[in-house]
């Protein structure tokens, strides 16, 4: 096992440099001007080119690749173009609302899905099957920004329960971050929810098949530790896969919840960073989300490990 | 009380002297002189209390001067007494604060788009200046009516040839952290400024040489007379923002590398903390002295009510509105023009209308046919029905139509040449298409379906250009892809935008010359050269008649009509002035 993490912890910078070479081309074969995005209609075409000399856009791409590299062999991210500020400085300052969120909607997530699949599971084909089924295409269904809106509207405007968006960070009371959370993780976990249903319900089927099962009926073993202690554990693989993809998944694709509640998180700052074309903080948030996939890959596969004993490295 | 106390001390002292005497012998005769000193502290009559404080003196002297031993001893009686003193400037602030119930409270205000930097001399973003206003002080700003007024500068001088102006700043400045505004500081800034964006600065600085005569005087010396000095320093009606020296110096002088990392300003709110991506706070600056006169628009006395001011970054326009509607946010900057009649009619907001508007514009290439020809530029503009424009834009309280190119009511308004204006006229359109050298092909035409103050523009009007005779491509395009198009000129040939109070000034208002769209026109800045060397206001006025004039017979531009931005603000949030072009809260205050 040790070796076998040692292997995959090497792999990681030959994985990222593969990573820094397509963002950064890609990048800047794309349309889009950090220069452009900053001048005004009143600005001359000198005045443009002056901008973009003093950006270092006038340099030729390899010169710029090299550069860019030899900062992030130091762990230096560089500037924001817009703010000047530091990529590692603003991309940390971000992670706190991204995690917060993530967490909060895999808990929400797992706590929910993971019953309704071994329920639906263990009831396969009745109308408590269809019923949990039919929830579950209907959280795939909802587009999560209409979903979110209706939260606000309902849970905001009309009833004055929860606070309509923003963010409070931890340190500044636990009570005042926490309730602006519950909205936008239940509205981002909708989807997860009944993703995770219904592979728990195919993977549950699947296991509540096997001899093993039968043989702990025969023995006269209840149907909670029958479900809970040996068919759930043992079609736990494919459900930890997805929750741990989904944890990764959510760290960027949580960038319409962060919108509609305005929340300051990573998958903001991307969008954001596309539409100026902030090359440093797109690259820099490029390769700490490619970092982040790697190591979620890792902890999924040591999960196996744990949960398959025949499973070894 | 007290007397009883001093008396009981002298007694004890007396005691034990006596008493060391006794033990110690000697025939040295001891006389004892006592002093009471008393101690005058003065304090503020609603501090009261008793303090005694004693304090034993004894003066040595040599043994042979010994005739008698003279000990003195000094006892200070520490009384309080109420004395009427007169505060401090900043002591009489503190005491009116504590008195004045609009005193206090957090403004949580919505900025209007995402922000990258507050440093306004390197960014001409809206949302710059939105935040930088309350940090940085000015040199002269307008007020409410658009005069220009003087802020950080007290008295100023014109030479007689109108050559040198010097201007004498106030004695009372300061910046954030504790130094001293100086003449450096104004020099430094103006430099700064005219390497800049602003087609104002950069003429005022390629006119004048800036002098720094002593520590609180400078000066603006030119080869030749200069009748806008005012309006080039007040760019956007706000101004210079004076910047500190010493952090400018530690900035790479080029554009782009160019943005202050530091935000020390001497206005009446100072940078505590930006939370990047969600907010910004600024704290009241406790030792700002504030102009007596009368606050309006961006001039007058700054009050500064509110201990704070957060700017919080929002993007989606709906919940801002709930986040007004649950209290969440005070204020809204710049509030979606869909929801004026939602927010007008809600009886816990008040909205307001920006006093100058946005003017919605289409931009032509000149750099290559159709639009390197009159004649095709006169067709388009003929083609154009503006009325219908604007009516996309919504209510029409907040919308409209107006001829001046330099903006309507305000100092350049002019109503020469407004028969050519929103003619609508597809056979004149068509006629002038013929008499030029459009050949037919297809016309490049981006809007930003992004933006949505500025897609209506050539959406209303694609099928009248088309009627005109034009082969329209309408491109629908992000404003990222939008804005890195149009700085290359063989890549479109109309693109729309929306300009704001730049427009007002033939200063800052070239008409396109030696933009993005390649125009020139000897015609145009012959005039503008002669307006800015005029000292006469009605040769002024005429020149601006012959510009606009001119703007209609050779298009360079196409400019539709106005709409007003509006903000938002809850019923609780008051004082606030409209009339400054971005909102100013130095003489809001939140009720309850």
């Amino acid at each position: 096992m040790r070796g076998y993490l040692l292997r995959r912890l090497l792999l990681v910078i030959p994985t990222i440099l593969v990573v820094a070479v397509f963002t950064f081309g890609l990048l800047n074969i794309t349309p889009g001007d950090p220069a452009a995005m900053m001048a005004g209609e009143y600005e001359t075409p000198e005045d443009i080119e002056k901008l973009r000399r003093s950006m270092g856009l006038d340099k030729p791409l390899s010169q710029r690749f090299v550069i860019w590299i030899g900062q992030l062999a130091r762990g230096d991210l560089g500037n924001s173009i817009r703010s000047n500020m530091s990529v590692s400085k603003v991309i940390i300052g971000r992670l706190e609302p991204t995690i917060s969120l993530t967490i909060l909607t895999e808990i929400i997530a797992i706590t929910v899905a993971i019953p309704m699949g071994v329920l639906a599971a263990w009831k396969a084909n009745s109308w408590v099957d269809r019923s949990v089924m039919g929830i579950a295409v209907v959280g795939f269904s909802i587009p999560v920004f209409w979903l979110g809106f209706m939260m606000i509207w309902v849970l905001s405007l009309n009833f004055h329960l929860l606070p309509a968006g923003g963010y409070v960070r931890i340190f500044d009371g636990f009570g005042p971050y926490f309730i602006r959370l519950i909205m936008p993780a239940f509205a981002a976990a909708i989807v997860m929810m009944a993703l995770l249903a219904r592979i728990t319900r195919a993977s549950v089927i699947e296991v509540l098949q096997e001899d093993y099962v039968r043989t702990a009926r025969a023995k006269g073993l209840t149907n909670k530790v029958i479900l809970f202690r040996h068919a759930l554990r043992n079609a736990s693989l494919p459900i930890v896969t997805v929750i741990g993809l989904g944890f990764a998944g959510l760290l960027t694709g949580i960038v319409v919840v962060e919108v509609v509640f305005a929340i300051p998180g990573l998958g903001r700052l991307l969008a954001d960073a596309i539409k100026a074309r902030d090359y440093p903080i797109i690259q820099g948030l490029i390769l700490f989300l490619s970092a982040i996939y790697i190591l979620v890959n890792l902890l999924v596969d040591i999960a196996y490990a744990y949960l398959d004993p025949r499973i070894r490295y | 009380m007290t007397t009883i106390r001093v008396l009981s001390l002298f007694f004890l002292i007396a005691l034990a002297t006596a008493a060391i005497s006794i033990a110690c012998g000697g025939s040295t005769e001891i006389v004892e002189k006592e002093v009471i000193k008393e101690v005058i502290k003065e304090v503020p009559k609603e501090i009261i209390k008793e303090v005694l404080v004693t304090k034993e003196v004894i003066k040595e002297v040599p043994v042979d001067k010994i005739v008698k031993e003279e000990v003195v001893k000094t006892v200070e009686v520490e009384v309080e007494k109420v004395v009427i003193a007169t505060p401090s400037a900043f002591e009489a602030k503190a005491i009116d604060q504590a008195s004045d119930g609009r005193y206090g409270g957090t403004l949580k205000t919505v900025s209007q788009a995402s922000i990258g930097t507050i440093d306004p001399i390197s960014s001409s973003a809206w949302v710059a200046w939105a935040v930088s206003t309350q940090i940085y002080d000015v040199p002269f700003a307008s007020d409410g009516s658009f005069a220009i007024k003087p802020q950080m500068v007290d008295t100023w001088s014109i030479s007689d040839d109108g050559l040198v102006w010097t201007f004498n700043n106030r004695a009372d400045l300061e910046w954030h952290d504790g130094d001293a505004v100086t003449a450096e500081d104004f020099e430094a800034t103006l430099l700064r400024a005219f390497d800049s964006y602003s087609v104002g600065w950069k003429e005022l600085g390629a006119r004048s040489t800036v002098k720094v005569v002593d520590n609180d005087t400078w000066s603006l010396n030119f080869t030749e007379p200069f009748g806008l000095v005012f309006d080039a320093m007040n760019f956007n009606t706000e101004g210079f923002p004076i910047q500190k020296k010493s952090i400018i110096k530690d900035t790479p002088a080029e554009r782009g590398g160019g943005v202050l990392k530091e935000h020390v300003g001497s206005g009446p709110y100072q940078f505590k903390e930006w939370d990047v991506g969600n907010r910004i706070i600024l704290d009241r600056f406790e030792r700002y002295v504030s102009r007596s006169d009368a606050p309006s628009g961006h001039a007058g006395a700054k009050h500064a009510f509110l201990d704070s001011i957060q700017y919080y970054e929002i993007p989606d326009v709906q919940t801002r509105l709930s986040m007004l509607e649950t209290k969440q946010v005070d204020f809204i900057d710049t509030a979606p023009l869909d929801f004026f009649e939602i927010m007008r009619d809600n009886k816990d907001i008040n909205v307001y209308t920006d006093p100058i508007g946005r003017w919605p514009v289409m931009y032509l290439n000149h750099y290559h046919p159709p639009f390197n020809d009159v004649k095709a530029r006169q067709a388009l503009m003929a083609s154009i029905d503006m009325g219908a424009i604007m009516a996309a834009y919504g209510a029409p309280a907040i919308q409209g139509l107006c001829p001046a190119v330099f903006l309507c009511g305000l100092r350049w308004d002019s109503k020469v040449g407004e028969e050519f204006y929103n003619q609508n006229d597809i056979p004149r359109a068509q006629a002038l298409l013929a008499e030029s050298s459009y050949d037919g092909r297809s016309i490049r035409a981006m809007t930003p379906v992004d933006q949505p103050t500025i897609h209506p523009i050539l959406t209303v009007s694609e099928s009248n250009i088309k009627a005109a005779g034009f082969d329209l491509d309408l491109q629908y395009v992000d404003w990222a892809t939008l804005k890195s198009r149009r700085v290359k000129p063989d890549d479109w040939d109309i693109f729309t935008t929306w300009g704001a109070a730049a427009n007002a000034s033939p200063l800052t208002n070239n008409l396109g010359m030696g933009t993005l769209n390649g125009f020139s026109s000897d015609r145009i800045t012959d005039l503008r050269e002669e307006f800015f060397t005029s000292t006469s206001e009605e040769d002024k006025k005429s020149l601006v008649d012959q510009m606009q004039m001119a703007y209609y017979e050779e298009v360079p531009y196409i400019r539709i009509g106005y709409f007003s931005g509006i903000h938002a603000a809850g019923v609780w949030v008051r004082g606030f002035d409209p009339r400054a072009l971005w909102p100013g809260y130095w003489s809001v205050w939140l009720e309850n």
